[in-house]
């Protein structure tokens, strides 16, 4: 009589030999042949068989984006203007086509063996302050840059890799399963095959908001038993986590924070790619920290009494007057403005 | 075989599998056994079934497990007495509600990734390149530094504790509803 375990064990080995391959006629024959057997034996391998069919869903249901349920990546409407490419010592303002062009000039001037290089030393695009820019790949992937960000772009052929030295980035990925798509923030990775993303970096922290489809989050962030909250996760030794469409993560130090939430929340978190900034409850000091990145004329919070105000509503990223005005209309705030900054202080 | 047998055991007894482990858990004090004791009772579903699919598939699936105890105790010669008892029959079939059937398909993407997230990490991986990056065994295998025979015995690890995760009791409930949140006890869910 086998154990129970022997026939589980059994099945998953049909099960995974099938999914792997190559799988034969014969092999086709055996499976058959032992289901037969026993009804013990179909009772293992349709349990199974269940789970490991319920995984393959994770493509359907968009983590390689085969689907296209693009409701919260609708077109942005970002003009490309302001893009600084640093490739070596060179500066060009230039959108689409940096890559044919950047490969042809260099491939001519100097032949393959430099474009390679050029290639594996990455290619650099920095925005200024205030900026947000469109950057598409060759590969149909899409990057927004949001302000004040550094990125660095290295297409391999078996791995496409970003860089993310500063700053804040959203990725449309297009699928190309034997390229993952990595964003590599420090020790931190950001894996993808087809999905879409924003990663921020702080210095060393990190937000991941996950627009559609999963996501791989690899960092020593989620070592962290006790900040893995709520995911279930209590392991010592976790090097990684999958991210699913409606989180936001953020990665501090050794912790990770893991949240799900509304897909109005997660637009929310993406609406910079429109150069809009929105405000639910925000504290005032978080608000004007958002303002600031965007500009170079920097708002002041001086005065605690004020910073712990909430602020809500909608914003032009790069237009502080009526932010500091209606401010001043519906909060006790006073707006001394000065050369290059804005000090807020309470009113008396 | 049986593709429409297998279509129903998965609709229709699979998703209560969780339900079922805590009744059992709750009814058998070796809990060594308990798995061997789901088999059984799903052996004796499809048995069953094969002839005439019951009714009221939840309602039978726990008949079958209370008579399974019940053998069970006799041949042990463990006189229970609640085995005997309706009560927590009932109770349980009407606690819970049917899982998984209006989830939307982001919950389902939630709840998917929660449980392999679940897995150890090889196995965790090796999931994740099959299923999402598409990637052959020889290049997982290469990927991760290891042999192409250990690439299929992590997926066979895999394969068995994501049903585990997904119907039985290391899910720790029924449904996909379960929100993660940041002000969760950092050991929910264990």
């Amino acid at each position: 009589m086998e154990t129970r375990d022997t026939v589980e064990q059994a099945a998953a080995q049909f099960i995974a030999r099938r999914d792997i391959g190559p799988w034969t006629e014969t092999d086709a024959a055996a499976l058959q042949s032992w289901l037969a057997q026993s009804v013990s034996h179909r009772a293992a391998y349709y349990r199974l068989n269940a789970a490991w069919m319920e995984t393959g869903r994770l493509n359907a249901l968009g983590a390689g984006r085969m689907a296209d349920a693009r409701d919260v990546s609708a077109e942005t409407g970002i003009r490309p203007a302001a893009l600084i490419r640093v490739a070596g010592s060179t500066t060009l303002r230039r959108r689409a086509g940096w890559f044919a062009v950047a490969a042809g000039t260099v491939a001519a001037a100097v032949g393959t063996f430099a474009w390679h290089r050029l290639m594996d030393q990455g290619n650099k695009y920095t925005t200024p302050i205030g900026a947000t820019e469109a950057v598409p790949l060759p590969d149909g992937s899409r990057i927004t840059l949001n302000t004040d960000s550094t990125i660095r772009i290295s297409l391999g052929q078996n791995e496409r890799r970003i860089d993310l030295d500063q700053g804040e980035a959203y990725f449309d990925v297009a699928r190309d399963p034997a390229r993952p798509f990595v964003v590599r923030v420090g020790t931190r990775r950001v894996v993808a095959v087809g999905t879409q993303f924003s990663v921020r970096r702080d210095r060393d922290e990190l937000k991941v908001v996950v627009a559609e489809g999963v996501v791989r989050f690899e960092g020593q962030g989620v070592t962290s038993s006790q900040a893995v909250q709520g995911a279930g996760l209590t392991g010592s030794s976790r090097s990684e986590i999958l991210l699913p469409a409606g989180t936001i993560a953020r990665a501090a130090k050794d912790a990770l924070l893991v949240q799900e939430r509304t897909l109005p929340e997660v637009r929310q978190n993406l609406s910079w790619r429109t150069g809009l900034l929105t405000f639910r409850g925000t504290p005032l000091a978080e608000a004007v920290a958002e303002f600031n990145r965007y500009n170079t004329r920097k708002i002041v919070v001086d005065d605690p009494r004020i910073a712990t105000l909430q602020v809500g509503g909608i914003f032009r990223a790069t237009n502080i007057e009526p932010f500091v005005h209606l401010l001043e209309e519906g909060f006790p705030v006073q707006a001394s403005i000065g050369g290059d900054q804005i000090v807020l202080t309470s009113r008396p | 075989m049986d593709a429409t047998l297998e279509d129903w055991f998965r609709r229709e007894i699979l998703p209560h599998e969780a339900v079922l482990m805590r009744f059992l858990a709750r009814k058998w004090t070796q809990s060594s056994e308990v798995q061997d004791i789901r088999h059984d009772i799903y052996v004796r579903i499809l048995e069953a079934a094969e002839n005439e699919r019951p009714a009221q598939p939840k309602a039978y699936l726990f008949s079958v497990a209370r008579h399974i105890l019940i053998d069970r105790a006799r041949r042990n010669r463990i006189v229970a007495i609640d085995l005997l008892e309706d009560l927590d029959v009932l109770n349980v079939l009407i606690d819970e509600a049917t899982p998984e059937r209006r989830a939307s398909g982001r919950q389902q993407l939630q709840r998917l990734t929660t449980l392999i997230n679940r897995l150890p990490p090889r196995p965790r991986e090796i999931v994740w390149m099959r299923r999402v990056e598409d990637l052959s065994q020889k290049d997982i295998a290469a990927r991760l530094g290891i042999a192409e025979a250990t690439v299929e015995k992590h997926l066979v690890r895999g394969i068995r504790q994501l049903a585990e995760a997904l119907y039985g009791t290391q899910h720790g409930e029924a449904g996909g509803r379960r929100e993660i949140r940041a002000e969760d006890e950092p050991n929910h869910g264990d």
